[in-house]
């Protein structure tokens, strides 16, 4: 059992604390052990003979036993759930912080839902085994053991005969173990799917509502909880089948004493009062057994659990730091890209060949059609993923030997899809630089024209935005995702759709602000409108995941190629309406166009 | 507040719960057949455990003394049919047992989770989906955690102690009067704990399910964590999340620990003290050794079922803590929900008109929207134009009814949208948003969202007009290809083609385009605007788009700003006016 032992491993921190625990165990059920005896005694010499002093002196010994007793079965118990909690906690966190540094793929692989019901059903699978299951496992087994010495050490002929069914009853008992772990297995399963299912439904709702398709969400929950439903029946009828033929079986103990027992004492071998205790130690047979099929039960769910658990502590991340990376605090932004080509993890071409260089404050757009690989492109450079070949230089350093929070702190990027944090606007923005001063933040609102709106929010920039926050606009939340990448004041700034969701007229004014910004920086825009391109020192064109032309608007606008016929779809049309709307505003003195 | 994640957190704490506890019981209702069964086997089991000792007296009186060894023969048999019988009775007990609690789990996780599915976006606006996702995981866990146990210990350990208690004032009743004193202090210390006790295990489903949302939003935002690495502060944040579970787990261990430990030691301490003063009654003669030995040989055994109680109890609690947790969903009236007479729309024209209509999120604090009233005639275009932020994403919000205005009316085809059945109305209405969420499928999983039994040439249809098929054909799984969670193996402009492809396969009456192609490009978009002027001729629909070129042709341009209609129009009609439309206009083309 692989996994057994490497749960084991977890508990290793806090191994003083389990054997505590476990010390404490043993002497509150010792205690329990003593008491009948104090009471015989008491019986015995203190009522009996009428000695009141010595009867006052057990009564008080007895006393002290309650409070020893309670207090090794307080701490007792303290300590052994302080153990559980405290590997719960730190494999919580440990795998939590594993994860920050997992590569995308995994993400994509693994389900959101999924990983949520891993941290806490599965933990928790875990945490009940190592910090109740296994101690009180130990338990049983010393319990256990003590008994067959001490019937062996009584008669040992009469406790071997008794014991006959013992073997079968480890072997029943070891045929369950084997038999629910693949039922647990297959429950845990389970629950992670139905948490992903859930956990799709709460975060697309929107789309569920828009397009009435609660039916349709609640047989597909419906689907899951059934199955859940079935598992753990199945897992039942498991646990059915083996706990009451375990109890018959240790219940044998029992019985054959019983007849033997009366059989040895009636031939004169053992005496009543030796059947009388071995009558009564019988039961440490019959009790470990009972509740260790319980406790496996407990193990089997937490061996269950563990690939789970270990397969994300397993998945070592795609891009880290490699031996001897270099920071680079003071970055200029100069790019080189060296025959990259990526391939998706499913083998599907993403860029082919791609060459290009980027000089210190150069502008360049990428234009292409629809998963023509501009983001692609974009996200090799804070090495979101490595390229499958080829390799990438900034201002003449392989990116590979730079120190990821070195190079990303650098490079400043708005995404497509905007996702702002459930916090405050202000903690939003000041999320690339934390502790950022007020007037930072500001002052990156401004350029990103969202101050305005910002300061007229009751709560000002206080106020809460995210999964929980007020509702903002595509519009608005790009403009925070702006402010956001300038705050960190990167070398290089990468916008890919900043502004696709936000109007013409503030686009241009973000535009206008972010000249001051772009100088000295090198920038890379991604965008479908040309207006947003047309002014770059450089012009992409990619195509299925090559460049296909190159150059500036103006130059490209002459070629006939992907460039020209967008512009011509862009503007052409509408340069014969400009001339409309002209000759209606000729006079007005309001004709700007150029 | 210990952290952001507590801010909804608005459980009113109610001292005695019994309402609560009655109202978790009322799940267990519909299996009360396998709840007797539980009672009879357990209560079988129970009377076995006092007929036991009796046969081995009998045994040691009648066989051993006498060498009698037929009867310990016969009296043999007696005990291994009971061993026997305690077999069937076990498999019998532990599938009732698993059938209700299973039962009792499915039943609630789907009555919540289908409530929810009713829920207005008010509901889902104000919570992380983390923690609606940890009521219905985690919390229903814990319900029947002490339903799988509980009822069964309830059960043996209430008439264990019933038993114990009528046979000892049976004995001696001036000695169990004695030792029911003890039982006041019981009461008195659970009740002393209860409180305490509750509220460390609310705490602790409340930390699990921050922790869940603190999960949950950190796995959405994995890139723009990654890109700004902010690895180490979400690290630290986590952390402290964390150890606050850690924390109130030990909070409510102590207490747990406590509750049980002290009553057995009180219990305990009782004994010692019955076994003292009855040595004094012995010593004047009132009673009998026999009689004292028999005495505290049962309060002996009374104690334990007490203590098991206590842990029942506290179960119950930890119980209680989450059942309020879900009944709170399920207590949350659908805000937006059909009249009892709504009426069902068999086919609509179209027709939509917004009466004066205010809105806002939080009308208390900020309306989005004001006194806007417009009219859009069946098969018209109507494009909503205005800054960011202006309302028209609202607009769009009340017209698919995710919300009801505050005042006024909305209008469709004559008939005031709160008395039209919503499904009858949505399934007519499709839209595609410029953030579309994508489900994990396949891409025509994706596509069939809009329509479930859609004919292959639909799917292809659809797929055809969006350009779906053009990057759908370059997977070497085609259509069955697995977009995964959200869609993230596709680009954003593929999802926002996918989308629109989901919204036409619908085949609405109405369609909504907010900002549908803002991630397409050029070519693309065009394309798609060409297969619509055929494809939506009589259909009503209406677009938000930033770029004016693609909405002059509208039958109707409405401008907003600041949550107010400004100007209204067709596109030369507007630009005839030169008003904040023609600004806007002249605007794109300025450099």
């Amino acid at each position: 059992m692989g996994y057994l032992k490497r749960l084991l491993t977890l508990l290793k921190p806090y191994i003083f604390l389990a054997i505590l625990a476990f010390v404490l165990l043993l002497a509150f059920t010792f205690a329990d052990y003593v008491f009948p005896y104090i009471l015989k005694l008491i019986i015995d010499f203190g009522i009996e003979e009428g000695n009141m002093d010595y009867l006052s002196k057990l009564v008080a010994i007895m006393f002290a036993l309650v409070v020893a007793r309670t207090l090794f079965g307080y701490f007792q118990g303290f300590f052994m759930e302080m153990a559980g909690q405290k590997i719960a906690y730190d494999l919580r966190n440990k795998l939590y912080a594993h994860m920050q540094y997992l590569s995308f793929g995994f993400f994509d692989r693994i389900h959101t839902g999924q990983i949520m019901s891993r941290m806490t059903g599965d933990i928790d699978c875990i945490r009940e085994f190592l910090g109740f299951g296994l101690i009180n496992l130990l338990l049983c087994f010393i319990n256990f053991a003590a008994t067959v010495v001490i019937l062996i050490a009584m008669n040992w002929k009469l406790a071997l005969m008794v014991m006959f069914p013992t073997p079968i009853l480890v072997y029943i008992i070891a045929r369950f173990g084997k038999r629910i772990n693949p039922a647990w297995k297959e429950i845990r399963e389970q629950m992670g799917k139905l948490t992903s299912v859930l956990q799709e439904n709460v975060t697309g709702i929107r789309v569920v509502k828009a397009f009435a398709r609660e039916p349709l969400e609640k047989s597909k929950f419906d689907k899951r909880n059934m199955a859940n439903y079935h598992e753990n029946i199945k897992r039942a009828k498991i646990e059915a089948e083996t706990f009451p033929l375990a109890e018959l079986l240790s219940g044998m103990n029992f019985f054959l004493l019983t007849i033997l027992g009366g059989y040895f004492v009636i031939r004169g071998l053992i005496t009543i009062g030796t059947f009388m205790a071995m009558e009564m130690y019988i039961s440490g047979l019959i009790w470990p057994v009972r509740f260790s099929s319980w406790l496996i039960n407990l193990m089997q769910r937490a061996i269950a659990s563990a690939p789970r658990i270990f397969e994300i502590m397993d998945t070592s991340p795609d891009i880290y730091d490699l031996p001897g990376a270099v920071e680079m605090p003071g970055m200029k932004g100069h790019i080189v890209i060296e025959n990259v080509s990526y391939n998706f993890p499913d083998g599907t071409p993403g860029l082919k060949d791609v060459n290009l260089e980027i000089l210190p404050g150069e502008v360049v757009a990428i234009i292409g059609g629809t998963g023509s690989g501009k983001s692609t492109l974009v996200g090799l450079l804070p090495r979101f993923y490595n390229p499958t070949s080829g390799r990438i230089l900034i201002d003449g350093v392989d990116i590979i030997n730079i120190k990821l929070s070195s190079l990303r702190s650098r490079i400043g990027m708005v995404m497509q899809d905007t996702f702002l944090f459930s916090d405050t606007i202000k903690e939003n923005i000041a999320y690339g630089k934390p502790g950022a001063s007020m007037e930072e933040i500001e002052n990156a609102a401004k350029i990103a024209q969202i101050h305005d709106f910002i300061a007229a929010l009751p709560g000002g920039y206080e106020t809460r935005v995210g999964e929980r926050g007020i509702g903002l606009s595509g519009g608005q939340k790009q403009r925070i995702a702006i402010a956001r990448a300038i705050l960190t004041d990167p070398a290089i700034l990468i916008l890919d759709e900043a502004t696709s969701s936000v109007d013409t007229a503030t686009e241009k004014e973000i535009q206008a602000a972010m000249k001051e910004i772009m100088k000295n920086r090198t920038v890379l825009v991604i965008a479908q409108r040309l207006s947003t391109v047309k002014n770059a020192d450089k012009i992409l064109v990619l195509k299925d995941g090559e460049i296909v032309e190159t150059g500036t608007h103006d130059e490209l606008i002459t070629r006939e190629g992907f460039y020209s016929k967008i512009y011509e779809l862009q503007f052409k049309g509408q340069e014969e309406i400009m001339k409309a709307a002209g000759e209606i505003a000729e006079g007005t003195g309001e004709r700007e166009v150029t | 507040m210990a952290n952001i994640y507590d801010a909804d957190e608005d459980l009113e704490k109610q001292s005695f719960d019994f309402k609560l506890f009655v109202r978790t019981m009322k799940y267990i209702r519909p299996y009360w057949k396998n709840v007797l069964v539980m009672s009879a086997m357990v209560l079988t089991g129970l009377i076995i455990n006092l007929v036991e000792p009796l046969i081995v007296r009998y045994i040691v009186d009648e066989g051993m003394m006498k060498k009698d060894l037929a009867v310990i023969i016969k009296m043999g048999a007696v005990l291994l049919i009971i061993s026997i019988a305690g077999l069937i009775g076990g498999r019998i007990r532990i599938n009732a047992v698993n059938r209700t609690t299973q039962g009792l789990i499915y039943d609630i996780r789907k009555e919540v989770f289908e409530h929810t599915q009713e829920l207005s976006f008010r509901f889902f606006d104000g919570r992380p989906a983390g923690k609606i996702i940890s009521r219905i995981t985690n919390d229903v866990q814990a319900i029947s955690d002490f339903v799988n146990t509980g009822i069964v210990s309830f059960i043996s350990e209430i008439i264990s102690i019933i038993g114990i208690i009528v046979i000892i004032f049976m004995i001696n009743y001036k000695l169990a009067l004695i030792t029911v004193t003890v039982v006041p202090v019981f009461i008195l210390l659970l009740a002393l704990l209860k409180n305490a006790s509750e509220n460390a295990w609310t705490m602790t489903r409340r930390t699990i399910a921050n922790i869940n949302a603190n999960m949950n939003e950190t796995l959405q935002g994995m890139r723009v964590i990654q890109a700004f690495s902010r690895q180490k502060h979400n690290i630290e944040r986590f952390e402290k999340i964390n150890r606050e579970n850690y924390k109130s787990h030990m909070h409510a261990t102590v207490i747990q620990l406590l509750s049980w430990h002290l009553v057995e030691f009180v219990g305990m301490a009782g004994t010692c003290g019955v076994v003292w003063l009855g040595a004094g009654m012995i010593a004047r003669n009132a009673t009998s050794l026999g009689t004292l030995v028999a005495f505290t040989n049962y309060i002996w055994r009374l104690w334990a079922p007490l203590s098991a109680l206590s842990k029942v109890y506290n179960q119950a609690l930890s119980a209680m803590a989450s059942s309020e947790r879900i009944f709170q969903v399920l207590d949350t009236k659908p805000e937006i929900a059909d009249s009892p007479d709504a009426i069902e729309l068999e086919d609509i024209k179209g027709e939509i008109e917004f009466r004066n209509v205010n809105f806002g999120y939080n009308p208390e604090e900020r309306m989005v929207l004001r006194g806007i009233s417009f009219k859009v005639n069946p098969g018209e275009v109507v494009a909503l134009v205005g800054p960011t932020g202006a309302g028209k994403t609202s607009i769009i919000n009340l017209l698919m009814r995710f919300y009801d205005p505050v005042e006024g009316s909305i209008m469709v085809d004559g008939h005031d949208m709160r008395n039209i059945r919503i499904s009858s109305f949505r399934k007519k209405v499709s839209m595609v948003l410029q953030d579309s969420f994508i489900f994990s499928g396949s891409i025509k999983d994706n596509i069939l969202y809009g329509k479930p039994d859609a004919r292959d040439e639909e799917i292809l249809e659809a797929a055809r007009i969006t350009k779906v098929l053009d990057f759908a054909e370059r997977f070497p799984e085609g259509f069955e290809t697995d977009v995964e969670e959200r869609g993230s193996k596709l680009s954003s402009g593929q999802r926002q083609l996918l989308a629109f492809a989901r919204a036409l396969v619908a085949n609405p009456r109405i369609l909504i385009l907010d900002e549908a192609t803002s991630s397409v490009d050029t070519e693309t978009e065009r394309h798609i605007q060409d297969a619509l002027k055929t494809l939506l001729k009589g259909r009503t629909s209406v677009v938000i788009a930033h770029r004016l070129s693609t909405i002059e042709h509208a039958d109707k341009i409405i401008v907003i700003d600041e949550g107010r209609i400004i100007e209204e129009g067709t596109h030369k009609e507007l630009l005839d006016k030169r008003g904040a439309y023609y600004r806007l206009y002249l605007k794109q083309f300025q450099d």
